[in-house]
């Protein structure tokens, strides 16, 4: 992996280069990220993350950021595709002081639909823990195993895409509203505490995914999202 | 069957006459009502399966046999679980009914619980009277099914002997998720429930709402 850092803005711009091109068994990546007192960081990745067939073993991809007092990290990275006979565990792991703030999205695509590609074969388990002052914020895990065409299809109404979005800011709940208005029929938003929104969201397609996140990713990053993420 | 007065006080607990409010929790399912996801007893029973095995069933068994084993710390865990909550009103729900629990817990039995989400109320309470875990957890797990069947008569058509039909087909994945968390603990937790969840947050905002969840 390598990063670069484009001079775009006054706030620290990160973008994450799998130079391998992939993920498959066997592959440990791990990504440790610090925002220093007040600082601003920005992390994304210069294109989706793939997770190709694995012929034994899993890739894991484990990442820990860290905000400061008064920092604000803003974790952006483009979807991660699995493909048949992906085998990835991966985690995010963040450490916030008491008045750090977060945006954090992981958006997922399950095969590529516009290529016809069919996943029957995938374990997938991924892990998001937030802490505040080494004290659980928000946990959320999922694990999926096997048929995931058949699964989604209970799961998620055959959704070929789904992200998870978490933001924490004294300002959230003034977001609520309006980022629900934004939201199609298959996501919610819900305030889980005066300052921390959640969103999950489910889609036909990656294409669908981005088209509903991109607003929304607008509003609470105070349009500073990373050029790669347009359409 | 063996009954002990053990069993006896587990059912009093999980019975849908104890002080919780259950019947005013739909656990998201008027959402999926309301938006079509869930329209009769085959997608009634699809949706309460894949709770069971991949969403709040098998999570709130985990929690019930973390609250039960040897040591456990039950606020830590509290936090954790409330950590874990996908949505305000399913916090609220697992809070409020917790809190219900053990309060007349509390006053009936002569126990001091401190108030903690329902499945590790349950669980602390079921730990000062040394039950079985197995027994916990597969009656909790019809009881949850059970509270969600009531639900959804209230919410579409649906008669009651069908009700009864799609608790009954629920009995063999009960057991089975009651087998499945045997060994597991809170580092085996997961939800795949996406569209629950999504149904969780949704509700926040659905208008003329029955339940509070």
């Amino acid at each position: 992996m390598k990063a670069l850092f484009p001079r775009s803005s006054d706030a620290l711009e990160a973008i994450v280069i799998n130079t391998a091109g992939g993920l498959t068994g066997g592959d440990k990546v791990a990504l440790r990220a610090e925002a220093e007192t007040g600082a601003s960081l920005c992390l994304t990745t210069q294109a989706a993350e793939r997770a190709y067939r694995a012929a034994s073993g899993f890739a894991t991809a484990d990442s820990v950021l860290t905000a400061q007092s008064g920092a604000q990290i803003n974790w952006l990275p483009q979807e991660l595709i699995l493909f048949e006979g992906a085998a990835l565990r991966r985690s995010l792991k963040v450490d916030l002081a008491s008045d750090a703030r977060l945006l954090m999205v992981e958006p997922v695509v399950f095969g590529r639909a516009a290529m016809g590609e069919v996943l029957r074969n995938v374990s997938f388990q991924d892990r998001i823990e937030i802490y505040r002052n080494g004290l659980p914020l928000y946990m959320d895990a999922l694990r999926l195993d096997g048929d995931l065409v058949a699964q989604m299809a209970r799961l998620a109404k055959g959704a070929g895409a789904m992200a998870s979005l978490v933001f924490v800011a004294p300002e959230a709940e003034a977001h609520l509203s309006a980022v629900r208005a934004m939201l199609p029929e298959t996501g919610g938003a819900s305030l889980l505490h005066p300052d921390l929104l959640a969103l999950r969201l489910v889609a036909e397609d990656g294409f669908e995914l981005r088209r509903a996140l991109l607003p929304i990713l607008d509003r609470l990053s105070g349009d500073t999202l990373p050029t790669s993420w347009r359409l | 069957m063996p009954i002990d007065g053990n069993l006896l006080t587990l059912s009093q607990w999980l019975s849908p006459a104890f002080p919780l409010g259950a019947f005013t929790y739909s656990h998201g399912l008027e959402t999926a009502i309301e938006a079509g996801w869930v329209h009769d007893a085959i997608s009634l029973q699809d949706w309460l399966e894949d709770l069971l095995e991949h969403g709040s069933g098998r999570t709130d068994a985990i929690w019930i046999r973390a609250a039960m084993s040897d040591g456990a710390h039950w606020p830590d865990l509290d936090a954790l679980a409330r950590a874990y909550s996908p949505a305000a009103e399913r916090l609220r729900e697992a809070d409020k009914q917790g809190g219900a629990f053990v309060k007349t817990v509390n006053a009936v039995w002569f126990t001091s619980l401190p108030a903690l989400v329902l499945p590790l109320a349950l669980g602390a309470a079921a730990q000062t009277r040394r039950m079985d875990a197995d027994t916990v957890v597969a009656l909790y797990l019809n009881a949850f099914v059970g509270n969600l069947v009531s639900a959804a008569q209230r919410l579409m058509p649906f008669g009651q002997t069908q009700a009864q039909q799609v608790l009954s087909a629920l009995t063999p994945l009960c057991l089975r998720v009651t087998a499945t968390t045997r060994p597991l603990t809170p580092d085996d937790l997961w939800s795949n429930a996406f569209l629950s969840d999504i149904s969780a947050m949704k509700h926040e905002t659905l208008q003329h709402r029955l339940f509070q969840s």
